[in-house]
């Protein structure tokens, strides 16, 4: 039987044939077993880029919604995880914009990252919660724009390869590397801002 | 090369998104720049932080309550009749008894009126076709010459005018001269009437050479060929 590639990274595993073909014959019960696998990398990916729990909820729900309506139109010659991560960016993308507007999560960018959001270093060790992840990665991509917010999800949190960003976000590399530059020099400049260049130099 | 480029591929050296030339290149620069070295050191600290975020995967607090949530909106889609395509409206909509009886009248209405005016389009062209199968060429008959010559408006308005104007057939008005076409068709048709105007004009009109060779060339750059058909102007 025919395995679909689903080596994108976090969702280690195979998906059988038949069961996209049998989810694409509206069958609920084969539809059921893909929410089930892959449910968890879409939460993943929707609270990194959202940094709220609720929001990233009804994401990966609208996600998956989205997912069964056009199931028709997947083509089997690509992976099932990189069509369903495209999905979900875009529904990401769609939100992150709709509350930047009402600017009920993420505040004007004009205003300088809330550094006191940042744990203390000692946090890092243990364990964060959500809600911990969530002011971490809301304060440092504070000044991101959504492209290079999306681009530095997917390829430094998710850990995607730069074939993969390419495939979900259709970006090319070039605007990729240059989204992930900026990306990463900005946020790299706040988390050094915060907790210094050495432990314990500030 | 300048640091501001070797610290763009510091920031891109994360996950080996620089070839291996580019990486040779800034080993080799790192050994000799400290400014560098230290972004270098500044990049290491902070991606020790990105690493942790990475290594930490947020999960839904209720996953089993998310999977119902979206079999449930599932199964609501799915219950839900599924909307029609286009041409299915459309199809529909022609299915309604009062838009069926207003579609049939209204395309029989465009072809009572396409059939109507294919008649009389028909009827004219059959009468055009009589016309001009007719043997009269009534244009050729009824043309008329019109010209401007201030020359010969001023010898035609003269006494010694009245000879040429009887002669030649003129109407002269103000700002123009009309003249028959049929007598220029003859005029020009018979080698002898051509030296009509200098015989006229000098002998017989009194009109000195040069005057009458600027008639001519006045109305040879005014002269326009017009039709009157039926007595009315085309």
């Amino acid at each position: 039987m025919r395995e679909y590639k689903t080596d994108i990274a976090g969702s280690r595993g195979e998906v059988q044939e038949d069961v996209v073909s049998r989810s694409q014959g509206r069958d609920l019960a084969a539809f059921e077993q893909l929410v089930r696998k892959y449910q968890p990398y879409a939460f993943s990916l929707a609270m990194r880029f959202l940094c709220d729990e609720a929001e990233a909820s009804d994401v990966v729900q609208d996600s998956f919604l989205r997912v069964w309506k056009n199931i028709d139109h997947y083509d089997p010659n690509q992976k099932f995880s990189t069509w369903l991560y495209r999905i979900v960016t875009n529904v990401c993308v769609d939100r992150f914009r709709a509350l930047r507007r009402n600017r009920s999560i993420f505040p004007s960018r004009e205003r300088d990252p809330m550094m006191e959001d940042l744990p203390d270093e000692r946090d890092w060790e243990i364990s964060l919660s959500h809600e911990q992840l969530a002011d971490i990665v809301r304060t440092l991509s504070k000044r991101l724009s959504p492209t290079q917010r999306l681009v530095f999800t997917l390829r430094d949190l998710q850990d995607l390869t730069v074939a993969e960003v390419v495939d979900i976000t259709g970006l090319s590399i070039g605007s990729i590397k240059t989204n992930l530059h900026y990306a990463r020099k900005s946020i790299r400049d706040t988390l050094v801002q915060h907790y210094g260049v050495v432990r314990g130099e500030l | 090369m300048s640091c501001e480029r070797y610290q763009r591929l510091l920031h891109l050296n994360r996950a080996g998104e620089i070839s291996g030339h580019e990486a040779d290149e800034l080993r080799q620069h790192l050994r000799l720049c400290e400014k560098c070295s230290l972004k270098l050191q500044r990049i290491e600290r902070a991606d020790g932080f990105i690493d942790r975020l990475v290594a930490f995967s947020p999960t839904p607090k209720n996953p089993e309550e998310l999977t119902a949530d979206i079999l449930r909106r599932v199964r609501a889609e799915s219950a839900s009749p599924k909307p029609l395509n286009p041409l299915d409206r459309v199809l529909d909509f022609f299915l309604l008894p009062s838009v069926r009886y207003s579609t049939v009248a209204i395309i029989s209405l465009i072809v009572l009126t396409s059939a109507t005016q294919l008649v009389m389009m028909l009827n004219d062209i059959s009468n055009l076709e009589q016309r001009m199968a007719s043997p009269v060429r009534r244009d050729a008959t009824e043309a008329t010459y019109t010209m401007q010559s201030k020359t010969l408006q001023g010898v035609a308005t003269s006494d010694r005018g009245r000879s040429i104007k009887e002669n030649l057939s003129l109407t002269v008005t103000n700002d123009r001269i009309d003249v028959s076409a049929k007598d220029v068709d003859a005029f020009l048709s018979d080698p002898g009437l051509r030296n009509l105007p200098t015989v006229v004009g000098a002998s017989v009109l009194g009109i000195d050479k040069k005057t009458l060779e600027k008639i001519v060339n006045e109305i040879k750059a005014t002269a326009e060929r017009s039709f009157r058909l039926d007595g009315k102007g085309a």
